[in-house]
């Protein structure tokens, strides 16, 4: 994990038009955002704002229509599809709200797989794969396949997916967005372990009670940051 | 059930894309397998166009076992001594020359004994038939006609019954005229239009009292309730009895045999492993339908949860599903008919000649009955897996928003399934095919041991009124060479009774001088009487000694040469040279052994070369004459030229067959190549259908895991991943397939073993040949979605969230 204080992502004046047809809608209206290193920001709004759009250009699953995207101090706004799954693979990690296991895989297998895109010999996935399921609790299950597990340990292993490459950031998106109450409490505990151990952490919530876990809450709306606060006023 | 019915008719139309490409698919598939079964049923199955015809049979004579042709005396003791067999007839075709109707026409006919009209069955359409007072020594000289004839040459002139018409110039009283359904023996190129008693045509009568002559085809019916083993029984005792009262060189038997097998021998193996292959279509047919069915029954679950959740049962939703896919078997029945009607005619066009009654294929009842089960089966095989699928879904499940989180696998395994037996079975008909098709090219590469380029070729029967004695004919001989030789642009000419690979021959038995022959052994050779440039124009090689020239005449010492064959099999280790070998021809002195000559091929490019002997023309003469006339004329020029030159020969007599060695040659392989072109087209359509199919299921299963491709991407997967894995998906199902079409084909092969030559039923080439062409295919067919896969946007893929 990144080292703490210096800015690992940056957006500078970032904005995202989509173009059906004859409606251009834009989803995202200069945003300028930093996200420092070992920091954890959440983002949150109301459907529709643009939060979703913008973790997915943080992601590298979108480019910006217009804007600059520094990760890590390089420009990635532009790169060709290649290069940006390569930076996704190696420096991004992502947690999505519906898990997004692979049903076909065992729990071993699912955690293997971004490993796998980076040509990483057999033995030190193995040793990677183990250490991340250990450290989400899920050892124990590595040879089940998804559908055997329950939505809370489906989570923990989609955590476990996501830090087993090392990334310099976890992108999380609506995290316990499709769990009961304790098994979110229990993903945002994980979260908060990983953030405690230097991960560096944005995630996408519309909980209040979860966007207190983070160090930072940024409210977006129509596509715009309206709203920044820090750890002590979210707690207040 | 009308009200399903109605439903089906309903969601057909409203897909009428989806539906017109199962229609067509199954028309083309039905089409061809109606058509190819109309050859079959026509052909194979469809009963002898005579009364009690599952009781005919024939009956042949055995030398060594081996079937051979009967003699006439055998023929009438075996008439008046069998009671299994209530009546043996005997046939040979021949040709006469028809004069006094214009000009002087070659006819096809046949000698038979009178009983073929009664064992027939078929009655005249004027006069009468053949009688037992016809085939006597000395009776008028009597024949019936074909309508065909009857038609044209005497313009269905009722009174022409009773008149005489000069055949071979004798007078013959035509005494009946049969219809023109009435076809025996069975010719589809060159029908018999004229039936004469064996005693009443000069040309067999010469033979007709010779225990040693065998020329005739005998059928007889058996008895009521008669077992053929018992007919067999009887016979061989006849056989025996006939022997010993007549002793002569080897034993004879009788075999029996049915009637239509015998018939068709020579054309089952490949019109049933034509029917297999066709059918082997139709199966992969119905698994792509099976396929595009089970993926649009994914997206129906919900519309069959609603239904079950509203109380029908299993079988009523099973029951819908069938009457859906039965109907588009229906339609594909129906319009795979219209297909038939014109692949029937296409196929007996291309079909060789040869094959007996094709000329009569056509749709009947029984093909309708066949194509109609073939509609319901398919119908069957299509919708039945889809419709136990569907009904078996979870309502509950299906009601909800779907299955969330993962790829779905739900009928996967049997798609997989599906696709895996279509590539199999397509291996299994490229292997077959392949294997015909190399044995094809096996055979056109045969040499036949003669040149066959740029040679014409005209058969003659000489007629014993005008050419009964040896001088006669060999007088004829001697002018038909020079007007041959003298024809423009002949650059080689030559005349010999028979020519080799032309379907015509003489069998004479020999006795090597000297040598003690087993009376059991058959020593009978390829006999040639030919003219001293025969060899030089045939380019048949002379292996040592020499050939024969003008000196070699009838007042010379007699000759012969032999091939290397007989030389090596009578004189193994020695010099044939200079020993002499004794002829069963008009009881002439030994000849002497002067050549030897390379082997030729004598009736097939397949058969192995047996013993041929050749002597100057006019040292044995013939009736039969084939001139051969070497020029780079067209065929049809030269086929003039030789008329002309026969005309001014002789006016009277009618030219037979003529025809190039190419055009020979080309017809003793048109079986081989007639069912490996067939089954090079099923066996392309196969893997056209394989390829679509493992297209279908790859397309579907990149559709049904574009979220899972989508998670993929999200986790950092190139493009070059996600088309291995879906490369990777097809490579599994391929190779699956091609490991059971590898083992199917190994099995299904050794059926086509009587089709090949010169090639292996496990030819290591061929089977590397046609599963690189299979994976081609495939890989081809999986690269399309696999490159789609590489397209799917993340974002999209996983916008469920």
């Amino acid at each position: 994990m990144a080292e703490n204080g210096q800015a690992l992502i940056k957006l500078d004046g970032v904005t995202k038009v989509f173009f059906t047809d004859e409606v251009e809608t834009h989803a995202l209206s200069g945003i300028h955002l930093q996200i420092n290193k070992g920091e954890y920001v959440s983002i949150a709004g109301p459907s529709g704002c643009g939060k979703s759009t913008l973790l997915s250009i943080l992601g590298l699953l979108d480019s910006p229509t217009e804007g600059q995207y520094l990760l890590n101090n390089r420009p990635v706004a532009e790169l060709p599809a290649s290069e940006r799954a390569r930076v996704r693979n190696r420096e991004i990690g992502f947690i999505f709200q519906s898990f997004n296991l692979i049903g076909d895989l065992t729990v071993f297998e699912n955690v293997e797989l971004p490993l796998t895109y980076r040509g990483m010999k057999a033995a030190e996935r193995k040793q990677r794969v183990e250490a991340a399921l250990e450290r989400v609790g899920m050892g124990h299950r590595a040879k089940h396949l998804p559908s055997q597990l329950s939505g809370g340990q489906q989570q923990r292993v989609a955590v476990a997916r996501a830090v087993a490459g090392e990334p310099l950031i976890l992108l999380a998106d609506e995290p316990t967005g499709n769990l009961d109450s304790r098994s979110g409490e229990a993903v945002m505990d994980l979260l908060r372990e990983l953030h405690r151990a230097g991960a560096t952490i944005c995630m996408v919530t519309h909980d209040p009670r979860y966007a207190r876990h983070a160090d930072r809450s940024i409210h977006v709306f129509d596509g715009r940051v309206v709203e920044e606060q820090t750890e002590m006023a979210v707690t207040e | 059930m009308f009200t399903d019915l109605r439903q089906a008719i309903r969601l057909l139309l409203k897909s009428p894309g989806f539906s017109a490409l199962i229609v067509v698919v199954l028309a083309l598939g039905i089409g061809a397998n109606t058509a190819i079964f109309s050859i079959v049923n026509g052909v194979l199955l469809k009963p002898l166009p005579f009364a009690e015809a599952s009781r005919l049979v024939a009956i042949d004579t055995t030398v060594r076992n081996e079937p051979d042709d009967s003699a006439y005396l055998d023929v009438l003791d075996w008439r008046a001594q069998s009671g299994a067999v209530e009546h043996i007839a005997a046939y040979a075709t021949a040709a006469v020359t028809l004069t006094g109707r214009g000009d002087a026409a070659s006819i096809p006919m046949a000698v038979v004994t009178p009983d073929i009209f009664p064992l027939l069955g078929v009655a005249p359409i004027a006069g009468r038939v053949l009688g037992p007072d016809d085939d006597r020594h000395g009776a008028e000289r009597t024949a019936v006609i074909s309508e065909t004839l009857w038609t044209r040459s005497f313009a269905r002139d009722a009174s022409i019954v009773g008149k005489a018409a000069l055949l071979d110039g004798d007078p013959i009283v035509i005494v009946g005229v049969m219809p023109a359904r009435f076809e025996f023996p069975f010719d589809t190129e060159n029908p018999p239009q004229i039936w004469m008693p064996v005693l009443a045509s000069r040309f067999s009568a010469q033979w007709a009292d010779q225990r040693g002559a065998s020329f005739l085809k005998v059928v007889g019916r058996l008895g009521s309730g008669v077992a053929l083993a018992a007919a067999q029984s009887e016979l061989s005792g006849i056989a025996a009895r006939i022997d010993a009262a007549n002793p002569r060189n080897g034993t004879h038997g009788i075999v029996i045999r049915r009637f239509q097998d015998v018939l068709v021998k020579n054309y089952r193996p490949a019109l049933v492993a034509l029917l297999g292959a066709v059918a082997a279509v139709l199966l992969i047919a119905c698994a792509n339908i099976a396929n595009l069915l089970l993926a649009r029954g994914t997206s129906r679950r919900r519309e069959m949860a609603i239904r079950t959740a509203l109380g029908a049962s299993r079988l009523r939703i099973v029951r819908q599903l069938l009457i859906e896919s039965l109907a588009l078997a229906a339609a594909g029945g129906a319009a795979g008919t219209v297909v038939a009607l014109w692949g029937v005619d296409a196929l007996v066009r291309i079909s060789p000649v040869q094959i007996p009654r094709l000329n009569t294929v056509h749709i009947d009842r029984r093909v309708l009955i066949f194509t109609v089960l073939a509609s319901l089966l398919t119908g069957a095989l299509c919708g039945l897996l889809p419709a136990l699928q569907l009904s078996r879904s979870n309502p509950g499940d299906a009601l909800k928003d779907g299955d969330r989180g993962g790829s779905s696998g739900r009928g996967a395994r049997t798609r997989n399934i599906l696709v895996v037996a279509e590539v199999a079975l397509s291996l299994m008909l490229l292997a077959s095919a392949g294997l015909l098709i190399r044995s094809l090219n096996g055979l056109q590469h045969v040499s036949p041991g003669f040149s066959t380029e740029r040679a014409v070729t005209m058969q003659l029967l000489l007629p014993q009124t005008r050419y009964g004695s040896a001088a006669s004919m060999i007088a004829f001989y001697r002018r038909l060479r020079d007007e041959v030789a003298a024809m423009p642009a002949v650059t080689a000419s030559a005349v010999s009774t028979t020519l080799p690979m032309t379907g015509s021959d003489i069998t004479m038995g020999f006795k090597p001088d000297g040598r003690a022959v087993d009376p059991n052994v058959r020593t009978s050779a390829a006999f040639f009487g030919v003219s001293p440039d025969y060899f030089s124009t045939m380019g048949i090689r002379m292996v040592r000694g020499r050939g024969f020239t003008e000196h070699d005449d009838e007042r010379a010492a007699s000759v012969a040469v032999i091939n290397e064959t007989m030389a090596a099999k009578y004189w193994p280790g020695e010099d044939p040279i200079g020993k002499h070998v004794k002829l069963s021809y008009n009881n002439t002195p030994p000849r002497e052994i002067v050549g030897i000559a390379a082997d030729v091929k004598q009736t097939s490019l397949t058969d192995a070369v047996s013993s041929q002997i050749y002597t100057p023309f006019v040292q044995a003469p013939w009736p039969f004459l084939t001139a051969v006339a070497r020029t780079p004329a067209a065929p049809d020029a030269a086929a003039g030229s030789l008329r002309q030159a026969l005309a001014r020969l002789d006016p009277g007599q009618a030219a037979g067959e003529i025809r190039t060695f190419d055009q020979f040659l080309a017809r003793s392989i048109a079986t081989p190549r007639f069912t490996a072109i067939l089954l090079g087209a099923f066996a392309s359509l196969a893997l056209l259908l394989a390829g679509f199919g493992l297209y279908g299921v790859m397309a579907y299963s990149v559709a049904q895991r574009s979220r899972e491709i989508g998670i993929r991407m999200a986790l950092g997967a190139q493009a070059a991943d996600v088309r291995s894995l879906v490369v990777s998906q097809a490579v599994r199902l391929g190779a699956a397939g091609l490991a059971m079409g590898l083992a199917g084909a190994l099995a299904v092969t050794r059926v086509l073993d009587s089709l090949l030559f010169g090639v292996s039923a496990s030819d290591p080439l061929t089977f590397a040949a046609v599963s690189a062409a299979l994976i081609t295919v495939l890989l081809l067919a999986a690269y399309l979605p696999a490159r789609r896969a590489t397209r799917v946007d993340p974002i999209v893929a996983l916008r469920a969230d």
